[in-house]
């Protein structure tokens, strides 16, 4: 403090000297300094008043030593506290490095373990990739196994646990799934996989011909019940890869069918119904017709359910025809019948032969329409086979002993052709025979093409009966033949006519009738004319010589009295007519030969009025001699 | 003439009906046969009354249906088989050339003819058997002064005479041929008038004539 005076009072000195000098700016500052802004000037001069309370000489004196003292003090106390401090820091120094020294230890253990397990690491993930890799080829076994072998259970299914057990739907299913293995191993093959394919195959294949050997000796057994499975339509199905098996069921089934067949049809021969109901068909056997139409109708009613069974059977073959296996089919069943239903057959129409009385062809003619019926119907059902070429051969025979019977009869009938009576009507003998032929022809309803039968029957008939009128009229004189002709043609006529393609016979017929009724007009134009007396002026008329009047035939007193003839037949047409006309059965003909008549005469009489009227023949008073014109004539004749 | 009932099945542009006649075993069902099947049966019964068939030739593109009526030879049957001529177009006259009598009875049958039938029939003179060489009892050139003489005494209607052999096959279908082209040539020369009315007419007239020449 005392030196800070000093400097202050030096300065003060300075700067009244030197304004300008430093030493004049030093006192200037330092008494510009304001020492109770000076923080630490302040605080020492608070530290000095609480030691320099006295303000004496020798304290003054002794300031510095004081301050001194104090000073060393205080350092002495700084080395204390600070001694104490560098133990503390030695302290945690120690223990920073211990803890280092344990962490560089444990660092070291966690190097080393980590070295240590490396390798473990390295082999759980090899393992783990192994156990991946093992498990995918679980799989693949798995899947492998899955689509190319068979379960155990399935491979019983197959082989069947016992000889008898029975056949079930998933037989066909594991079959079913062993031919996909089999057409499976194809992929096999493909991948390269030969050997394990052709195992593969060889089990199938092992496997399937045990299952088939099975199946089909189920097969045999369900052949002979009388119930079949319907799976036995699926067995079939699987068999027809084995044509052999497949072949022989068939043959067990036709086998049993045909016993049963046959067994069926004597029953309904000789026992009838259950009960008897309907009654046994040989009980009609006095009534032929009956008899083989029963005969026939069992068979055929008989066959729609074999062909149902045997087309049940082929339904779900694919590698053949249904239709044609079921036809084959139902023709072998249907064999067992042909000999009990052929002799039964034959008998009855040959021994018909030996039957008396009229109704013999009608019968085997029904009878021949009959077999031709059930030939065309039950060949649709078999197409062919021996039943149907039975029925065709019962049917030609019968048509044979048919056109026989008629034969026969016919010339029977005709030989004996009564002569014509006085009315010159057909015979009862004509009648008979073509009643016959009415019965005949009337008796083929129940066959389609029966017309194709027509014609023969028609010429079996009709051409021996012709014969037969045309030997019986050779006795009798020329207008009474072709009367007693027209009346026999015109009755064949009639009843022909409703037959239908009998075209040439009718033409026939017609030709005669129209030869006859132009024998018969030209007669009766003879006679009508004669009766007339203008008979012998018609060669005149025609060729006439100049004048007429002067020929003594057509002299006019001749004219004259033709003119009253004429007359007369104007008035009573009728009378003129030759007698025998009137015996013609058909109007027709009648109509038709008095219509020539009438044509004739006026022709003659307008030929001989143009001539009487004409001067260069000189009549005279040709108006009275001939009064009536031609055209009047005409219409009263007409 | 009418025809009631012409078969309307096969059509047909002319219908001619032809007889024919001849005694008795000269084979005219034979020739007949022949003509119309092609076939030759050796043994016939005799033909009672008469026996009918048909054929349709096709002459120059049109159809001509022959109506053959093949008549009994026998005597017995005269009265039927004389019904046949008169609507006859043509006559078939057959003799056995190994048989000298049914030669001669030609002229019989021709006048039968003359007398039955309209004045425009076609006839043809036919000597059958013709295989038959060795037993020849009729030259030909025999035959063919016959039916010079026919033609002279007014036969116009006489075609021509031919040998044939229904056995062999000899000539048959040209006589028919030679009959059926000569009767369709004469009909359609008069095509105008319409076929029934033609025969109507004729047979007006003939009829008249016919009676006529009985009457005398």
């Amino acid at each position: 403090m005392v030196l800070g005076r000093k400097t202050s009072a030096g300065e003060n000195v300075t700067t009244e000297k030197h304004q300008n000098n430093p030493l004049s700016r030093k006192i200037n500052k330092i008494l510009e300094t304001r020492l109770e802004n000076d923080k630490d000037t302040v605080d020492a001069l608070k530290e000095l008043s609480t030691f320099f309370t006295d303000n004496t000489l020798r304290s003054r004196r002794n300031l510095r030593g004081e301050i001194e003292k104090r000073s060393v003090g205080i350092s002495e106390e700084f080395v204390c506290a600070l001694r104490d401090v560098t133990e503390a820091v030695d302290d945690i120094y120690t223990e920073v490095s211990s803890m280092n020294e344990m962490c560089v230890d444990m660092k070291q253990r966690l190097q080393a373990t980590k070295s240590e397990t490396r390798h473990l690491i390295h082999q759980t993930t090899s393992l783990q990739n192994q156990s991946n890799k093992l498990r995918m080829q679980e799989d693949v076994a798995e899947a492998f196994v899955r689509t190319f072998q068979l379960t155990p259970e399935e491979v019983a299914i197959i082989k069947g646990s016992t000889r008898e057990s029975p056949i079930t739907q998933e037989f066909f299913t594991v079959l079913e799934k062993t031919m996909k293995i089999r057409n499976n191993t194809k992929y096999l093959l493909q991948s390269g996989h030969q050997k394990t394919a052709l195992e593969v195959m060889e089990q199938m294949n092992v496997c399937r011909e045990a299952g088939l050997e099975r199946l089909y000796r189920w097969c045999q057994g369900q052949c002979r019940a009388s119930d079949p499975s319907p799976l036995v339509t699926d067995a079939l199905a699987a068999l027809q890869e084995r044509p052999v098996l497949f072949n022989l069921v068939v043959e067990e089934w036709v086998v049993v069918r045909r016993g049963w067949l046959v067994r069926g049809f004597l029953d309904a021969l000789t026992m009838g119904g259950p009960g008897g109901a309907p009654r046994p068909i040989e009980l009609q056997a006095h009534d032929p017709q009956r008899y083989v139409g029963d005969m026939l109708a069992w068979v055929h009613q008989a066959l729609p359910s074999e062909r149902e069974a045997a087309q049940a059977l082929f339904d779900k073959c694919s590698n053949i025809d249904p239709g044609e296996q079921t036809r084959n089919t139902v023709a072998g069943i249907s064999e067992s019948v042909c000999r009990p239903l052929r002799t039964r057959i034959e008998q009855m129409i040959v021994t018909d032969q030996r039957r008396e009385g009229g109704k013999k062809p009608v019968l085997l003619y029904k009878i021949s329409n009959l077999l031709r019926f059930y030939h065309n119907t039950i060949k649709q059902v078999t197409d062919g086979g021996l039943l149907v070429a039975t029925l065709d051969e019962l049917h030609q025979l019968s048509y044979k002993m048919f056109i026989s019977a008629l034969q026969s009869q016919v010339s029977q009938v005709s030989e004996r052709l009564e002569p014509p009576g006085e009315v010159l009507a057909p015979t009862p003998g004509v009648a008979r025979t073509l009643s016959l032929l009415t019965e005949v022809t009337t008796a083929a309803t129940i066959a389609d093409d029966a017309r194709h039968d027509y014609k023969q029957i028609v010429s079996c008939v009709v051409d021996p009966l012709v014969n037969a009128i045309n030997e019986s009229a050779s006795g009798l004189g020329a207008i009474e033949s072709a009367v007693y002709l027209l009346n026999c043609f015109h009755q064949l006529h009639s009843t022909l006519s409703l037959l239908h393609t009998t075209g040439e016979k009718l033409e026939m017929i017609q030709g005669q009738i129209d030869a006859q009724l132009d024998t018969l007009a030209e007669e009766q134009i003879n006679a009508v004319c004669h009766s007339l007396g203008v008979a012998s002026m018609y060669p005149i008329i025609n060729n006439p010589p100049t004048p007429l009047s002067q020929h003594p035939t057509c002299h006019p007193i001749a004219v004259q009295a033709f003119m009253t003839k004429l007359d007369g037949f104007l008035a009573a047409p009728d009378h003129l007519l030759l007698p025998h006309t009137r015996l013609l059965l058909s109007p027709a003909f009648r109509r038709t030969l008095q219509q020539r008549t009438a044509q004739a005469l006026a022709s003659v009489y307008s030929q001989l009025y143009a001539l009487v009227h004409d001067p260069v023949h000189a009549y005279t008073d040709p108006a009275t001699l001939l009064p009536r014109h031609p055209s009047t004539v005409d219409s009263l004749l007409t | 003439m009418s025809f009631p009932s012409e078969p309307d099945g096969d059509n047909f542009d002319f219908l001619f009906k032809i007889v024919v006649i001849g005694d008795c075993g000269v084979g005219k069902t034979c020739v007949v046969q022949r003509f119309k099947c092609g076939n030759y049966v050796e043994r016939h019964g005799n033909t009672i009354g008469v026996d009918f068939s048909m054929k349709t030739l096709v002459i120059d593109g049109k159809k001509v249906k022959l109506q053959i009526w093949d008549t009994a030879g026998q005597e017995r049957f005269r009265t039927i088989t004389q019904s046949y001529y008169r609507s006859a177009n043509g006559v078939v006259i057959v003799y056995d050339i190994t048989k000298r009598s049914s030669f001669i009875s030609i002229n019989r049958w021709l006048d039968e003819v003359r007398k039955y039938t309209h004045t425009h029939v076609s006839i043809i003179l036919i000597g059958n058997k013709c295989d038959l060489a060795t037993l020849r009892e009729v030259d030909m050139e025999e035959a063919e002064r016959t039916f010079a003489e026919a033609e002279e005494r007014g036969f116009g209607g006489v075609e021509g005479i031919l040998e044939v052999s229904a056995k062999e096959n000899t000539n048959v279908e040209e006589v028919f041929l030679h009959l059926a082209t000569q009767l369709k040539n004469s009909h359609e020369a008069s095509k105008e008038l319409i076929r029934s009315d033609l025969l109507k007419l004729g047979k007006t007239e003939t009829m008249n004539t016919h009676r006529c020449t009985c009457i005398k």
